[in-house]
């Protein structure tokens, strides 16, 4: 059984991280983030095939990716995402339904067109840039508040009623 | 000064009908953008309406950016002072990421409108739903005032529309359960169909502690005249809906009035 995990972004600016940005702005944060981008994550456990199984059947879907208007990569935290640059240092957060019915949906779609697929779980990454000279574990907790939307004053991507936050390590 | 206000977000889409169903209603009633906030300070309303639609195209989840907006701070006042304040659909979720319903600690994010979800089924949905006041219900709510024990047929379209609560949250939420879905004849809704979207509790209403804010995600105002009821539709609204002429079908009102008729009740509206 083999995990294979996918980042697919807009090509054009993302509305929905405009507007988050903008919200946050409106917070009046003392450290705000500089730059907000943001991703659909998918995760495809098969239960054969490689890494090229996945990308043919990635490429059979423009629900998943529309190559008209997305961009998209095999995600590993390690590496570094398409619109990530080097003036900033970048943390990331994945935000995801507890229930996870999109995926459910989307793997019984999947088996049904005869892939080898055990599983499917779906998410938004978050990806924040702040400013270098930040230290690592600031930048880590500032993202992670604004992450979890406890309040109406505070954080934003999520809410902890019905979704879950992992940092994206 | 107008006693009503409904406030329209960027997205939202039902505005008018809503505006109309209070005038109706005989309340006199004005629309408010999102960024009218002087204005809106400046005359305050006796009630408060977030209408349904998709208040900045439901990015990042559907109702929370709206719920930053600063015209939410106007209405978290005046439902603090115990004004009536609706929430339907959007505004029903606006109400909730906003921290004013279900409001055991004001201000704080404490139950969902998440994704339908049930028995396999998921998804956008739109139809129509039966809705009574849970039985032996207690609450002090002025949207409810005027509603009997009679189910009423009521739309619904949404894909975000899943009542949500923590496990430990659960009971405290049924004493603030404003309008549950059931079936035709008031029997309660255990599953689909009848309790469309999965919803715990069955909720498809649920106001404050206090009652004065109704989060509620069927649409009233789509059905405040008896020929927007769909003439198959089970239950005496139905049967109305199939025996009357054309000229009472124009004349009558429809079941979402009620919701209307108890704001105008609680404002001393002569109808």
């Amino acid at each position: 059984m083999s995990t294979y995990r996918i980042a697919v972004k807009l090509k054009s600016p993302d509305p929905q991280a405009v507007t988050s940005l903008n919200t946050i702005y409106g917070m009046g944060l003392q450290l705000p983030p500089t730059k907000l981008l943001r991703y659909d994550i998918w995760e495809f456990e098969f239960l054969s095939g490689d890494r090229s199984a996945a990308s043919e059947m990635v490429g059979h879907f423009t629900d998943i990716v529309n190559p008209n208007k997305h961009v998209w990569t095999f995600a590993d935290p390690s590496e570094k995402l398409p619109g990530e640059t080097e003036d900033l240092k970048w943390t990331g957060v994945v935000v995801s339904d507890i229930e996870d019915a999109e995926g459910a949906n989307w793997a019984g779609i999947l088996k049904r067109r005869g892939f080898p697929v055990a599983s499917v779980h779906t998410g938004v990454l978050w990806m924040f840039g702040y400013l270098k000279e930040l230290d690592d574990s600031l930048v880590g907790k500032l993202a992670l508040d604004l992450s979890v939307s406890c309040s109406r004053t505070g954080g934003l991507l999520s809410n902890p009623v019905f979704q879950e936050v992992h940092p994206w390590i | 000064m107008p006693r009503a206000a409904v406030i329209r977000f960027p997205g939202s889409n039902c505005e008018f009908e809503t505006a109309a169903a209070l005038r109706n209603s005989g309340i006199d009633t004005r629309i408010y953008n999102w960024n009218e906030t002087e204005s809106l300070l400046n005359h305050r309303a006796e009630a408060y309406i977030l209408p349904g639609g998709f208040s900045f195209q439901d990015r990042v989840r559907a109702g929370v950016i709206a719920a930053r907006e600063r015209i939410m701070d106007i209405v978290f006042e005046e439902a603090s002072l115990g004004k009536p304040v609706l929430g339907i659909c959007n505004g029903a979720q606006i109400l909730l990421e906003s921290g004013l319903v279900p409001g055991w600690k004001p201000g704080a994010v404490q139950a969902a409108l998440a994704s339908n979800l049930v028995a396999g089924r998921s998804g956008y949905l739109s139809g129509w739903i039966f809705l009574k006041k849970p039985a032996g219900s207690t609450l002090n709510c002025p949207w409810l005032s005027a509603m009997d024990d009679t189910p009423i047929p009521v739309p619904i379209a949404h894909a975000e529309g899943r009542f949500i609560f923590r496990r430990d949250d659960r009971e405290k939420a049924v004493d603030q359960l404003g309008l549950v879905y059931c079936k035709s004849d008031g029997d309660d809704a255990s599953a689909w169909p009848e309790n469309p979207n999965g919803s715990m509790l069955s909720a498809a209403g649920l106001t404050n502690s206090r009652g004065n804010v109704l989060a509620m995600m069927p649409h009233p105002e789509r059905a405040m005249s008896l020929w927007q009821v769909p003439p198959g539709i089970s239950g005496p609204w139905g049967e109305a809906r199939r025996n009357s002429s054309l000229r009472e079908l124009e004349e009558n009102p429809g079941p979402g009035s009620v919701i209307f008729k108890g704001l105008a009740r609680h404002l001393g509206v002569e109808q």
